[in-house]
């Protein structure tokens, strides 16, 4: 097999990774604001137990989650095992990196002075709007490169869906690294990784420049 | 407050994972009475080894002799059937001129796929078993060599067997020409293997033909895997997915849980498994 037949066929796989790497992102940034109120909700209960949710999804391997989601449901109630695996990977991916993010958000909201919620609500602003219109923004421009950080992780990780028979871009390399007795899959799958990751980082700059005007 | 509700979802999270080790067992399966493919194990040595395989071999001749090979292979009944050595099939022209006598002491480290049961296996004492670990064992005891086991990383074995991890794979491996191109020594063939079919007995999949438009399972890295991007490319076409695991055990549990509608798996192994269930 020559190389551009490796990488044609591992092509084919990158539709894959791109799919948990685009839904991941879709529904782990939302629900990251979400946890990281609940995490700073005045009541205890709400707070104590997001605290320990999180505790155990940063504290517990993603490997292990992606198992407990695929096959837990099986092992537990007898549920048959979804066919199409992107639906708990992506589930797994999701909530899992939703905890990242929601610690990230709150050390964000949480740097914003006391001063400018005053300030809002004497200027008329309801509790939401100065939320939305006044914190989040803020907020965005500050955390954006460890957020950045988070979504190179992201690339990478795509790699353990194969855990749970997820045919993503680095499964189907070590399926032609096998047949073929050769190694060149492995380099060609670090070099789409790193093109992958250079692009993120380029886009991710540019999305930083951009909110240059909330930079106090 | 803060530390009872912290116990009570600890002890939740306890009961799940204890919930996780009951195995469902409701799922019979069966395997089709179809040969897809026939194919020969052996021993994989690195290229510079000649020495060691021949030793190897002979020291296996040996254990052939004297009985004590049939008297392991009593123990596997799964596979006696197909031993070359005991069936007489074995058409294998051995190096007559080694001498066991000579052979050097040293460490001789065994690379095994810890999850293949009946060949090499981790046992209930946690101790690796099987098979091939009984065979490999024993020839070393002859040769006086110290035993030692490497368990493997099955779809990257020959990059383990190249970096002296392992001194050679020895696990139920199929011989494939490409190992022989690329310049590995391979033993003399032990057992004869065919791939089969693992199906769930109420799926009303009779033959390979069945297998239009359904999900098919096989383990990455094994024979099988490599037969149907190959020789049974034409009957992979007809497949709606193949989906390669990383182990047979997570094939089946696919398979239980009705997330693909057959396993292409090597004979042994299926029926070890069907019948340890």
């Amino acid at each position: 097999m020559d190389l551009l037949t490796i990488i044609i066929k591992m092509s084919e796989g990158l539709t894959k990774t791109c799919a948990i790497f685009f839904l991941t992102l879709i529904f782990a940034l939302p629900l990251g604001i979400v946890i990281a109120l609940l995490r700073m909700s005045k009541i205890k209960v709400i707070s104590k137990i997001t605290q320990f949710i999180v505790s155990v999804l940063r504290g517990t391997p993603l490997m292990l989650q992606l198992l407990a989601v695929t096959y837990g449901p099986y092992y537990l109630f007898g549920f048959s095992v979804s066919r199409d695996k992107l639906i708990p990977v992506v589930v797994a991916f999701a909530v899992n990196y939703s905890a990242y993010f929601s610690e990230i958000y709150r050390s964000g909201i949480e740097s914003i002075p006391r001063g400018q919620y005053e300030a809002a609500t004497i200027l008329g602003y309801s509790k939401f709007q100065t939320f939305i219109k006044i914190i989040l923004p803020q907020v965005f421009r500050r955390i954006l490169p460890s957020i950045t950080n988070e979504i190179v992780t992201l690339v990478k990780d795509t790699s353990i869906a194969f855990t749970v028979s997820y045919q993503e871009m680095f499964t189907i390399g070590k399926q032609i690294a096998n047949s073929q007795t050769s190694f060149t899959p492995f380099l060609v799958a670090g070099v789409f990784y790193y093109l992958f990751n250079a692009i993120v980082a380029f886009v991710m700059g540019k999305v930083e420049k951009s909110m240059n005007y909330y930079k106090i | 407050m803060k530390k009872i509700i912290a116990l009570i979802l600890a002890l939740a999270t306890l009961f799940c994972f204890a919930g996780c080790g009951k195995k469902k067992a409701n799922v019979k399966l069966t395997i089709i009475n179809e040969e897809l493919g026939a194919e020969n194990y052996g021993i994989a040595f690195r290229s510079e080894d000649k020495e060691v395989c021949k030793y190897i071999d002979a020291a296996v001749q040996e254990l052939v002799k004297n009985g004590k090979y049939a008297e392991i292979a009593e123990k596997y009944p799964d596979i006696i059937d197909n031993l070359l050595f005991l069936n007489g099939d074995s058409k294998y022209e051995f190096d007559k001129t080694v001498d066991l006598t000579k052979a050097k002491k040293r460490t001789f480290t065994m690379g095994i796929d810890p999850e293949y049961k009946p060949f090499s296996y981790l046992d209930d004492n946690g101790e690796y078993a099987g098979f091939d670990v009984e065979v490999c064992k024993a020839a070393c005891d002859i040769l006086g060599w110290d035993f030692n086991v490497f368990g493997v990383n099955w779809d990257q074995k020959l990059i383990q067997l190249d970096a002296k991890e392992c001194d050679c794979v020895w696990s139920g491996m199929t011989i494939l020409d490409s190992m022989k191109k690329a310049g590995y020594n391979i033993s003399a063939p032990y057992y004869y293997n065919t791939q089969v079919l693992v199906v769930a007995e109420d799926s009303g999949i009779e033959s390979s033909k069945d297998l239009e438009g359904k999900i098919v399972a096989v383990q990455l890295g094994t024979s099988g895997e490599t037969l149907l991007n190959d020789d049974l490319k034409e009957l992979k076409d007809t497949f709606q997915e193949l989906v390669t695991c990383e182990s047979f055990m997570k094939c089946f549990t696919e398979l239980e849980g009705n997330a693909v509608d057959a396993v292409f798996i090597d004979y042994p192994v299926a029926k070890n498994y069907i019948s340890g269930k």
